[in-house]
């Protein structure tokens, strides 16, 4: 018998009758809904708009939900979308023209890419109105920022590990300061709002900020 | 990605920090405790041994999904 046939049999067996899988779900469940109402009200009701980083497509359909009118594509380096929407790219080109979308979305994306910089001039580029930003900010916990990384980093892969996911943990922390000289001063966006989330979702100790840039 | 070069050891080096270590295990036990798990202090702290030794991470990462699932068959979640 396989490793992973004995774990399923093993969480079968739960007494309780809901696997691990199936308590994390619902966990997951909790922090799209929560992401969702962090960001839905400086979103385009309409265009098109792309999930940037959309993994298993969940999100992304929950948006789709909620504004049936946009057009709406996912891209994500590693796709594990059961129903087969979201796209697969190289990680560092989308095979869109140059401002396609009207408003792209990265909820705690961009510190999953080794080289954020590059992601966020790929979504500049992709986007012709409108980027919001959901991301991790490394807590300063120590005074020293290389620590407080690696704090952040481990802290960090613990969702990974509990949610089984196949996304990268670098740990590609920047300031909210740099995010923002980032895509204003370096990619020519303008800052139209941010906020400050500090720990909003139980199960995660990282603090979230929201970022919302217009070209 | 080398997986177990940028996490694997990664993991190791900050959970063997004696300075980091204490962070690591708060974050754990408060992110254990939110997804309802009691006496989380002493999961979290089972969860980071499993984390932090040298073998290769997929089997780290293993050992800690069968303790979680273990965590939900005796109901403790």
């Amino acid at each position: 018998m396989n490793e992973k046939k004995r774990l399923g049999i093993i969480l079968g067996l739960s007494v309780n009758g809901k696997s691990f899988e199936a308590h994390v779900a619902g966990l997951v469940a909790e922090r799209r809904k929560i992401m969702f109402e962090q960001i839905s009200s400086y979103m385009l009701p309409t265009g098109k708009t792309a999930d940037y980083g959309a993994g298993n497509g969940e999100f992304m359909r929950l948006v789709a939900s909620k504004f049936p009118e946009l057009e709406m594509e996912g891209w994500d380096i590693v796709t594990d979308d059961p129903d087969g929407q979201v796209q697969s790219y190289d990680g560092k080109h989308i095979p869109r023209e140059d401002g396609y979308y009207s408003q792209i979305y990265a909820t705690t994306v961009l510190h999953h890419v080794e080289d954020p910089k590059s992601g966020a001039k790929e979504i500049v580029r992709l986007s012709s109105k409108r980027i919001i930003l959901i991301e991790t900010i490394a807590g300063d916990r120590t005074g020293d920022r290389t620590k407080d990384w690696n704090i952040t980093f481990v802290a960090d892969y613990f969702w990974r590990l509990a949610h089984k996911s196949s996304e990268p943990v670098p740990g590609s922390y920047l300031t909210v300061l740099e995010w923002i000289e980032l895509f204003v001063k370096e990619l020519g966006c303008q800052l139209f709002t941010f906020a400050d989330f500090g720990n909003d979702q139980k199960t995660m100790t990282e603090k979230h900020v929201l970022l919302v840039f217009e070209k | 990605m080398d997986y177990e070069q940028k996490i694997g050891k990664r993991l190791v080096s900050v959970l063997s920090d004696s300075e980091l270590y204490p962070y690591c295990l708060e974050a754990y036990t408060s992110a254990l405790a939110g997804m309802g798990l009691s006496d989380s202090e002493s999961h979290a702290k089972k969860v980071l041994t499993f984390l932090n030794n040298k073998k290769p991470l997929r089997e780290r990462e293993k050992e800690a999904w069968d303790y979680f699932g273990t965590l939900c068959e005796w109901q403790i979640f």
